[in-house]
C-alpha cells in the first residue's frame, strides 16, 4: 500500500482527488486536510509517501506546508495558479495539476509518482541557488515550526537577521526565531526598499538603523532602535551609502 | 497646412473682393487727391491692386516656411525684409509696365508717380506687413485649434484606457476553479452541476456585456454580485454566508458596471481564502441624501493575511470612481479588528458621462 494525503482548502476539490483515486486500490488515503495547520500535523504523524498539494490555502501556502514538514513525500500540486508552476517543479514537485484536470492527466501524474516510489528514486537535489526563482515574490511572511508549534512572522515585524552557521536568527518585535534557511535565501526575498545586508552575517530592516558609528579602524557599526550593535562589512557601508544619501 | 486662400473658395471671393474695395479707395484717392483724371486712375488703382492681390497670395509660402519658433530671429527678420523688398519691387515695377501700357500721354499722372513713389513704396511695405500679419494670426489660430482637439482625442483615449483597464476583468482563478468545482459536482450530483453551469454563463454573459464605462441599474449589479457569490458558496460551502440589506429605493440608480465586482472578490480573497472559519460577507446599501451608500463588510483572520496594503483591487475602485464621478470622497475603507468594510457612495444623479 501506499500512502497519501490530500491538502485542499475546497471539499469539492479534494473529492474529485478522492474519486479519481479509486481507480488505484494500492494508494490509501490516510487523511484529507483543509489548510495548511491540519495538513502539517497530519504529514508529520503519517508520514505520508504521496502528497496532492493545494497552493492557495488559509493559514499557511502549499510552499509554506513543504517548508515546515520533516519528510519528503512525492508531491503532486493541483491548483487553478499557472504562475506557481516553476517554483513547484524548483521544490522537486512530481507533476503540477491545473484545475481543473482530467482522469488522465491525473494518472499520468500518480503514476508518475509511484513509479518513482517503487524504484526509489530519490528527487535529484534541490535546486538551492534562490537566483534561479524565476518569479521570486517578496517575502511577506516568516513561517517557522517549532516541534508542534507553528508561528508565522509577518514581514513588517522583522528588524534584523543574523547567520548562524546553517541558520539563521530572526529578531521580530515577538521575539528572536532560529530558522533552517540562507542568508542569501533571505537577501533575495526580502523587499530591498525595506531591507538591507550590511555584513556577511546581517540583514537589516532600513527603518531600524538609529545610527552609524565608527568601530575600530576602517570599520562600522549600526545600531538598531532596540539597541543591538550589528558589523559593517565595506561593501556593506558602501550600500549604506548609497541607500540613505550620506 | 494648405494655402488658407486658395484652398477655399469663399475665401477666395473674400479676399478678390478685399482688393476690389483697395482698388476703389485708390481709384477715389488719385481722383479726389491727386486731381488724376478719372479713366488714368481707375487704370492705376485696378492694375495696382490686383497685381499686389495676385504677390500677396504668394507671401504666404514665405509666411509658412519660415517658422519663426525654429529660426534665429535675425534670419527671420533678414528674410522677411528681402521677401517685402522684392515683393514691393516685383509689384510697382510690373504695375507701371502695365499703366504705361494703357497710359502714356497723362503729363499730370507721370509727375504724379514720380513725386509720390516714397508714397507707393510704403503702402507695399504696409501691405506685405498687414498680408503676414494675417497669415501668422491664421497659422496660429489653426493650430492652436488642431492642439486642442489632439489634446481632446488624447484625453478620452487615455480615459477609455485607463477604465479598460481598471474595469475588473474576470479573475482567471475563479473561472478556473469554479470549472474545477463543476467538474467534481459532474461526478457527485448532477443537477447540483448543471446548476452551477448555468449561474456561471449567467454571470459570464453580465461581465462580458459591458464596455468600460457602462451604467447599469444598481439592481443589475447587485443580482451579479448574487450569482457570483452563489457560485462561490457552491465552491466553499460552509465557510463562506452572505447576508443581502438593501433597501429597494436604490435599485434603480445607475451605477458603473461590474464596479462592486473587485470588492467582493477581496472580501473572498482576504476573507474566506485566509480564514478556516466561517467568513460573513455583508452587502447593505440604503439612501443617504441624493446618494445611495453602500457597504460591503466581511470579517477576516487578521493572524493570517496581517497588515497588507489595501492592494491593487480597491486602488482601481478608487480610480474609476474619480475619473467616473471626479472626486475621491466617495470610497472610503475601514478596518477595525477583525472586519474589513468598504463605503461606496453612488451619487443619485449627474453621473459625469463623457461619451
Amino acid at each position: 500500500m501506499i500512502s497519501a494525503i490530500i491538502l485542499d482548502d475546497e471539499e469539492l476539490a479534494r473529492q474529485i482527488t478522492k474519486k479519481y483515486l479509486e481507480a488505484f486500490p494500492q494508494i490509501e488515503i490516510v487523511a484529507e486536510c483543509a489548510d495548511g495547520f491540519e495538513g502539517i500535523k497530519a504529514i508529520q504523524q503519517f508520514k505520508p509517501q504521496i502528497l496532492f498539494l493545494d497552493i492557495k490555502m488559509p493559514k499557511l501556502d502549499g510552499f509554506e506546508v513543504l517548508e515546515l514538514i520533516d519528510s519528503k513525500p512525492e508531491v503532486i500540486f493541483t491548483t487553478a495558479h499557472d504562475e506557481f508552476a516553476i517554483k513547484a517543479f524548483e521544490q522537486n514537485a512530481v507533476d503540477y495539476l491545473m484545475k481543473p484536470f482530467s482522469r488522465e492527466r491525473f494518472a499520468s501524474a500518480l503514476n508518475k509518482a509511484i513509479a518513482h516510489i517503487e524504484t526509489e528514486v530519490k528527487a535529484p537535489a534541490k535546486i538551492d541557488d534562490v537566483q534561479e526563482q524565476i518569479n521570486a515574490e517578496k517575502l511577506n511572511r516568516i513561517v517557522i515550526r517549532n516541534g508542534s508549534n507553528i508561528k508565522i512572522i509577518p514581514i513588517d515585524s522583522v528588524q534584523y537577521i543574523e547567520a548562524q552557521d546553517d541558520y539563521v536568527m530572526i529578531y521580530s518585535s515577538e521575539g528572536k526565531f532560529l530558522k533552517q534557511q540562507t542568508m542569501k535565501y533571505y537577501e533575495t526575498c526580502l523587499d530591498p526598499a525595506y531591507f538591507i545586508r550590511i555584513h556577511r552575517s546581517y540583514i537589516v530592516r532600513i527603518e531600524q538603523i538609529k545610527q552609524i558609528e565608527p568601530y575600530e579602524k576602517d570599520s562600522f557599526i549600526v545600531k538598531t532602535l532596540t539597541g543591538a550593535k550589528l558589523s559593517v562589512s565595506k561593501s556593506g557601508y558602501k550600500k549604506l551609502k548609497e541607500i540613505l544619501n550620506f | 497646412m494648405s494655402h488658407p486662400i486658395l484652398s477655399k473658395r469663399s475665401n477666395l471671393i473674400i479676399y478678390a473682393c478685399i482688393s476690389g474695395v483697395i482698388a476703389v479707395l485708390q481709384t477715389l484717392i488719385l481722383n479726389l487727391f491727386f486731381k488724376i483724371d478719372i479713366n488714368t486712375a481707375i487704370v492705376d488703382g485696378i492694375t495696382y491692386s490686383s497685381i499686389y492681390g495676385f504677390i500677396g497670395l504668394s507671401i504666404w509660402f514665405m509666411v509658412y516656411y519660415n517658422d519663426i519658433e525654429k529660426k534665429n530671429i535675425y534670419i527671420f527678420a533678414l528674410s522677411h525684409l528681402i521677401a517685402s523688398s522684392l515683393v514691393v519691387t516685383i509689384w510697382i515695377v510690373k504695375s507701371w509696365f502695365v499703366v504705361t501700357f494703357f497710359i502714356s500721354d497723362d503729363i499730370l499722372y507721370n509727375t504724379f508717380l514720380n513725386k509720390f513713389l516714397y508714397l507707393r513704396v510704403i503702402q507695399g511695405y504696409l501691405g506685405y506687413v498687414i498680408i503676414v500679419l494675417f497669415y501668422y494670426v491664421l497659422i496660429f489660430y489653426q493650430t492652436n485649434i488642431d492642439n486642442r482637439k489632439r489634446e481632446e482625442t488624447f484625453r478620452t483615449l487615455i480615459r477609455d484606457a485607463e477604465l479598460k483597464s481598471l474595469k475588473s476583468q474576470i479573475n482567471p482563478h475563479f473561472l478556473f476553479n469554479s470549472l474545477n468545482s463543476i467538474s467534481s459536482l459532474t461526478m457527485f450530483d448532477a443537477d447540483k452541476a448543471q446548476a452551477m453551469i448555468i449561474k456561471l454563463s449567467e454571470y459570464l454573459r453580465f461581465s462580458l456585456q459591458f464596455k468600460p464605462n457602462d451604467k447599469v441599474t444598481f439592481e443589475k449589479e447587485i443580482e451579479n454580485i448574487q450569482r457570483y457569490l452563489e457560485i462561490e458558496k457552491i465552491r466553499f460551502g460552509k465557510r463562506l454566508a452572505v447576508q443581502f440589506e438593501i433597501t429597494e429605493v436604490c435599485n434603480t440608480i445607475m451605477v458603473p458596471s461590474m464596479i462592486l465586482q473587485p470588492l467582493i472578490e477581496n472580501a473572498i480573497k482576504y476573507g474566506v481564502h485566509e480564514n478556516t472559519e466561517e467568513t460573513l460577507i455583508t452587502i447593505s446599501a440604503h439612501k443617504e441624501h441624493n446618494y445611495v451608500k453602500l457597504i460591503i463588510a466581511n470579517n477576516f483572520d487578521p493572524e493570517s493575511v496581517g497588515s497588507r496594503g489595501e492592494g491593487i483591487g480597491l486602488s482601481n475602485i478608487k480610480e474609476r470612481m474619480k475619473i467616473l464621478y471626479g472626486t475621491t470622497e466617495l470610497v472610503q475603507i475601514n478596518k477595525v479588528k477583525n472586519v474589513f468594510t468598504v463605503t461606496l457612495y453612488f451619487p443619485e444623479s449627474n453621473i459625469a458621462t463623457n461619451s
